[in-house]
């Protein structure tokens, strides 16, 4: 075995805050080789991004390494001055970051942000080190990268800059390369495209890769070793394939069961119990033992070691290895004190409770005072047709800039469509919120994607759920605490929660109290959008299950927006793919899933990481990067990425729906040619 | 059911407490801290000022031009008045305009900033171009003018200083606001069918009073300058009003012979103005405000 | 880029208009009457009528404003009120070049010393030169001019005698000539502009400094020297043009207390006498220079804003 090129030993890492220190790193031990990718998994306060930047040797200014060694190249690292470490970094210790966009300087074009390295360190003349500035970007699969150079940062796309960043990295050939979270900012198409360099790169350099990712799909990928990270400390070491094989520390176990899964049924997940640790309390004995269902007495009283279990595996656990778990699904199931919803929805007449009709909604464009600055509107609806059916959900699935969000605001009011017709249960709704009856504003609710901005920080909790309640003047005041007591009973919160304030709340808290809000008027349609993808994995489980359990308690319907096909599948019944402001296949869930696909939504189902090293499956991958809104293709929108395009007919003619039943594909490959296509999945 | 005591409102001793509590965190930052001593002290002496001294500020005396002593720790100026007496109740006329300008610009300009950013548009465009236009002139010219078509006199000025304070504070409310706008609880509450008039109230305003206030500390030092500057130039209170930069205006022929009589206002002007400063910087510390 | 600059200019063009509307309609808000004020408290009827007539008092507003504006174009703006016969035009140009002077000493003083402090500032924030640094420029914000004015005063002119207290300017001699009487008022209209432009460049290096793309560069193993030149200063020293922008018209026409405590003859003292004496053609020519000063100002800004950063470059292009 080669000697590791890092090797951390018992590291400690503590953040000083006005309130107390908090020990942000509790004794990490791993070790990195040459020609390895090393994986480092966890949930967010883990301290994951601390340990990156620890091995960095740069540190929050009120960060401090408190104790052991970080040894890279057999010297330790803690002993090196800041300009000792000038010779390191870049040269033999390079870094690539989770935003691309903030880490390039937004004034420099990029081929001197890439050449920079190599010339600082002498490796090159300015003119050599330009010349493999261009080389690089070639290799990272940049076309065209003569031209890119001169480009400055914000002339590139989201993915194009993570390439940038990554031949940055690799301009000074690091024997080391640390990677924070590189694929967390992207979209899925081109999450998968950047993991394909990786891997290239990985089989190609003897470099050794520190790979920081909260993604356990994403690591089984790339990975060759895996640290699962939980408070602070690497709870499960191994190697990818025996960690994905079984799971001998709790956490990691439950953890993994709770993605969604591509494969899994509709089973409620499983959950994590409770919320992650306050690193300033923690508890006695082993971190995760005020979790674990599986803990022993023993657990809250000693702490343990991570230790070998078999081949190179280990776990900090007691238990370990775990017996197969008796099913336990989340916290207990919350009591129906009789159901809270008084009165069930009704229905005016039979038929979709929403129905979209062409729907368009351009943005900007015409309305400039200077006729010389007039602009094309950006097309970010362009005829979106949908019915949705009582008691149903709906998902709809997209990458950034296909429209969903805008779909879901569109049709809650927030902006007025620009074309096409909105009905809710019959009814006409095509005007903006301002217009719309209070029964209409009742009984459709929506429930936002970012926790920390969802409630008012100058409202308590209480105060959030019983406005609407007060608003629409249903009850009388009295009866409006217990009402909301009920109310955050039905979302599994404990109604003592009512007097808080937002920022005494988790993320998962928070979004708990928006589901109550959005719930407190008995609504007959709840737009979701995007109500997990801010949240750690084992969180959104717990939501994922808790809005089924509202939806089977109170026959509401779900409009479910989500860049996240796995989420989606989980909680729909049906599936609307969107590209470029169409829906370019819609169907049920099963439909999607499987052959005949649309080429978009093959490609789609092929990029999702999932957490299971072993699944092969086709590897789809698309050129370029989305059309601008503004001047969209024309004939089919996708087809300036479309790996299986017929030909000119795709450029100047809008596709037909194929499919049959409730499956509609928009292409213009003939439907037995769709048919023939292989499942993604297997 | 009895364990929610469900508070629709912050009570008003809520609010007190939050005030409160700045005041606390305020107490480690030593430039903050220092401003508020200073300002507290001004407030004092202003409260008291009648009971401090023997004098009355516009009484007279044969005692011309007598330098510091005892009996007028700060001289007396050429009509024998009691500097040192003029100086404190000086302060009264700093604070009742400053405190009223900094109000009514407060007032004007978070009403004009919030519903600028709130409607977005051509309410937007139209409010913002006329905040330009008001800025592209610098505040003492505005004041100027005015003054000069409303003639001088304490409310005018209140009414200049704080006419000449509503773009800037405008503008501070506005960027304020659309940090505020786009959150989603925002957007929750339009979704409900909140009145526009509730949303500017009851969901942004409570938000952006942090910023206000600090602003507003920053606008009463800019006040307390302008007026001291207005009076300077003979614009602003009249004779024989107790006013500091109207005692330094008329020092001015006196440099010489009675340096007293610049010097103390100076200081008194000064030290009013750095701790209003130093207040608006502890408080920008303390409430986390960016701007 | 040509679109933005055009679509800029007709902006300002537009606020130079409103405010001429806005400058006009306040002078005609003045109170007293005129052609009463020209002619004393003993004039008859008939002589006043006269004069109305002359002065075209007597027509609507909006001829009235149109016959104004057009004269400015030509040129003509009239005689002075309360300088009989005094040509307004020669005036304003004479003060302005004053005022002119005046603004462009006080810049040659303040971007280098405030960019100097700022930078020295920032780039250790929270060290004891910052603390120093910042309670100066604090210090400095809080202190009208006239308290620097006489501060500078007492000590040059009255203790040690060396330089002029007053800065009235002798008209036979040219300006330059009269040297050491500038440099009081450079110095008192320096001092809170000063402390505001380096405020802010101490702001903006910090916030760069503490950049994503800052610590990007320093993980590349450039050096410290190499980062801040190449990466901090250009991006923090950029916000700065548009700040020193703004200072730059205020000083055009917001030096009123300065000009009035050395008694320097600048644009914003004639204003100000103008106001006292209702003297309205001088005072709507005075204010109206300051406007297009401003707005000038401020458009030259936006334009080299725009060609220096590349991302304004970018998206007003999309426009």
């Amino acid at each position: 075995m080669t000697e590791p090129i890092l090797k951390i030993e018992n590291l400690e890492v503590t953040y000083r805050t006005e309130r107390a220190d908090v020990r942000a790193l509790n004794g990490v031990n791993l070790d990195v080789t040459p020609g390895e990718v090393r994986g480092v998994v966890g949930e967010s306060g883990c301290g994951k991004s601390t340990l990156a930047f620890a091995v960095m040797r740069y540190l929050d200014r009120n960060g401090e390494i408190t104790g052991g060694r970080i040894l890279f190249k057999g010297e330790d690292l803690r002993e090196k001055s800041d300009s000792e470490m000038d010779e390191i970094w870049g040269k033999h210790l390079g870094m690539i970051y989770q935003d691309p966009t903030a880490s390039l300087n937004p004034s420099l074009p990029v081929g001197d942000q890439i050449a920079e390295v190599a010339t600082a360190h002498g490796l090159a003349s300015r003119d050599e080190a330009i010349g493999r500035a261009i080389d690089l970007l070639d290799r990272v699969h940049i076309r065209d990268p003569e031209e890119i150079i001169d480009r400055y940062p914000h002339e590139l796309s989201g993915g194009m800059r993570q390439r940038v960043g990554i031949a940055a990295g690799l301009m000074g050939k690091p024997e080391l390369l640390v990677m924070d979270e590189p694929t967390t900012n992207l979209d899925v198409t081109t999450e998968a495209k950047i993991l394909d360099i990786v891997e290239e790169l990985k089989n190609e350099l003897n470099s050794a890769f520190l790979y920081i990712t909260h993604d356990l799909g994403v690591i089984a990928r790339v990975g060759d070793g895996v640290e699962v990270m939980y408070a602070g400390q690497v709870v499960e070491q191994a190697s990818i394939d025996e960690l994905f094989e079984e799971q001998y520390h709790p956490y990691t176990k439950l953890l993994l069961r709770s993605i969604p899964d591509p494969e899994g049924g509709k089973d409620s997940l499983q959950e994590v119990p409770g919320s992650m640790v306050d690193l300033t309390d923690l508890p006695k004995g082993c971190n995760f033992s005020t979790r674990c269902p599986f803990r022993s007495e023993e657990c809250s009283e000693t702490e343990p070691y991570l230790e070998d279990i078999k081949g190179s595996h280990s776990a900090r656990c007691f238990e370990a290895p775990i017996e197969e778990a008796e099913e336990t699904v989340g916290e207990e199931k919350k009591t129906n004190e009789g159901s809270i919803w008084d009165t069930p929805p009704e229905l005016k007449r039979e038929g979709p409770i929403l129905s979209v009709d062409r729907l368009k909604k351009h943005f900007g464009g015409g309305g400039n005072w200077f006729p010389w600055s007039e602009a094309n509107p950006v097309r970010a609806v362009d005829g979106v047709d949908l019915d949705l059916q009582k008691g149903q959900t709906v998902g709809v699935v997209g990458e950034s800039g296909c429209g969903k969000t805008t779909l879901a605001r569109t049709i809650i009011g927030l902006t007025s469509p620009t074309e096409g017709k909105i009905k809710f249960a019959g009814e006409d709704i095509t005007v903006p919120i301002e217009k719309r009856s209070g029964q209409t504003l009742k009984r459709i609710q929506i429930v936002f994607q970012d926790p920390r901005s969802t409630l008012n920080p100058k409202r308590t909790v209480g105060q959030a759920i019983a406005r609407p309640l007060i608003l629409h003047g249903e009850f009388s005041r009295d009866i409006i605490p217990e009402k909301t007591a009920r109310l955050l009973r039905s979302v599994g919160l404990d109604p003592t929660l009512a007097d808080r304030f937002p920022d005494q709340l988790s993320g998962g808290q928070k979004q708990r109290v928006a589901a109550a809000r959005a719930f407190a008027t008995n609504p007959a349609l709840v737009l979701h959008d995007e109500p997990t993808s801010s949240l750690d994995v084992s969180v959104q489980a717990t939501i994922l299950n808790l809005l089924r359990d509202l939806q089977e308690d109170s026959g509401t319907s779900y409009l479910f927006i989500s860049h996240d096909l796995n989420v989606v599948r989980h909680i729909s019944n049906y599936i609307a793919v969107m590209y470029l402001g169409h829906v370019v296949e819609y169907g049920t869930t099963e439909e999607i899933f499987s052959p005949p696909y649309h080429p978009y939504t093959e490609a789609l189902l092929s990029a999702i990481p999932v957490p299971d090293p072993n699944l092969s499956r086709k590897r789809i991958r698309l050129t370029g990067s989305v059309p601008s809104a503004v001047d969209p293709p024309s004939g089919c929108v996708f087809h300036t990425r479309c790996p299986r395009k017929v030909g000119e007919i795709c450029e100047t003619e809008s596709p037909p729906v194929c499919g049959g039943g409730e499956h509609e594909i928009h292409c213009h490959i003939p439907e037995e040619e769709l048919n023939e296509v292989e499942s993604v999945l297997s | 059911m009895a364990e929610t005591s469900l508070d629709l409102a912050p009570s008003a001793w809520d609010r007190i407490k939050s005030g409160l509590s700045y005041v606390v965190k305020l107490r480690r930052k030593p430039l903050g801290f220092a401003g508020l001593i200073i300002i507290v002290f001004w407030i004092l002496v202003s409260i008291f000022a009648p009971y401090i001294t023997p004098y009355g500020p516009t009484q007279f005396s044969s005692d011309k031009f007598a330098s510091p002593s005892p009996s007028h720790p700060f001289g007396t100026d050429r009509w024998g008045r009691d500097v040192f007496t003029r100086i404190t109740a000086g302060s009264r006329t700093a604070f009742t305009l400053a405190l009223s300008a900094t109000l009514l610009g407060l007032v004007g300009g978070t009403a004009l900033g919030l519903s600028a950013a709130y409607f977005g548009g051509w309410i937007e465009e139209v409010l913002g171009r006329l905040m330009d236009i008001l800025m592209s002139f610098p505040a003492l010219l505005i004041a100027m003018f005015v003054l000069g078509v409303l003639g001088p006199g304490t409310i005018n000025v209140i009414i200049v200083i704080g006419i000449a304070h509503i773009p800037r504070i405008g503008r501070v409310a506005r960027s304020a606001t659309l940090q505020v706008k786009n959150q989603e609880f925002v957007e929750a509450a339009r979704v409900r069918g909140e009145s526009d008039f509730y949303i500017m109230g009851a969901e942004i305003l409570p938000n952006i009073l942090d910023t206000l206030g600090v602003e507003g500390a920053i606008r009463f030092a800019y006040s307390i300058f302008l007026s001291a500057s207005l009076g300077f130039l003979g614009l602003g209170v009249q004779p024989p009003t107790p006013d500091w930069g109207l005692m330094i205006s008329e020092s001015r022929s006196y440099l010489q012979i009675a340096p007293w009589l610049a010097i103390f206002p100076a200081l008194a002007i000064a030290s009013m103005v750095l701790g209003a400063n130093f207040l608006a910087e502890g408080l920008e510390e303390v409430t986390g405000g960016e701007r | 880029m040509i679109s933005f600059t055009l679509s800029r200019f007709v902006q300002a063009l537009t606020s130079i208009l409103i405010a001429s509307i806005l400058i006009f309609l306040i002078a005609e808000a003045l109170p007293g009457d005129v052609a009463q004020m020209i002619l004393g408290q003993f004039a008859t009827e008939d002589s006043l009528a006269a004069l109305r007539n002359k002065l075209e008092l007597n027509k609507p507003l909006h001829t009235r404003y149109i016959n104004w504006l057009s004269g400015v174009f030509r040129g003509d703006l009239g005689t002075s009120l309360s300088k009989t016969g005094v040509e307004v035009g020669p005036l304003l140009l004479r003060r302005a070049r004053n005022s002119l002077v005046l603004a462009a000493g006080s810049m040659i003083f303040i971007i280098p010393v405030s960019f100097l402090l700022g930078i020295a500032a920032g780039l250790k924030p929270g060290s004891w030169l910052d603390r120093l640094i910042s309670i100066t420029t604090l210090g400095l914000i809080s202190f009208p001019s006239f308290i620097t004015g006489l501060v500078l005063i007492l000590i040059f002119s009255v203790q040690l005698g060396w330089l002029p207290a007053s800065s009235s300017l002798d008209l036979s001699v040219g300006i330059f000539q009269q040297l050491p009487k500038l440099i009081l008022p450079i110095l008192a209209l320096s001092g809170v502009m000063l402390g505001y432009i380096t405020r802010h460049i101490r702001a903006s290096m910090v916030k760069v400094l503490r950049s994503d793309y800052t610590r990007a560069a320093t993980l590349k193993g450039l050096g410290r020297r190499t980062v801040i030149t190449k990466h901090v200063l250009r991006n923090a020293l950029l916000p700065a043009i548009t700040v020193i922008a703004i200072n730059l018209g205020w000083l055009l026409g917001g030096a009123v207390v300065v000009e009035a405590t050395f008694g320097y003859p600048g644009v914003a003292r004639l204003v100000l006498n103008a106001i006292k004496h209702r003297d309205i053609p001088v005072m709507e020519a005075g204010l109206l220079f300051v406007v297009i000063a401003y707005i000038t100002v401020n458009f030259g800004t936006d334009v080299l804003y725009t060609l220096l950063d590349p991302r304004i470059r970018y998206s007003r292009g999309e426009e």
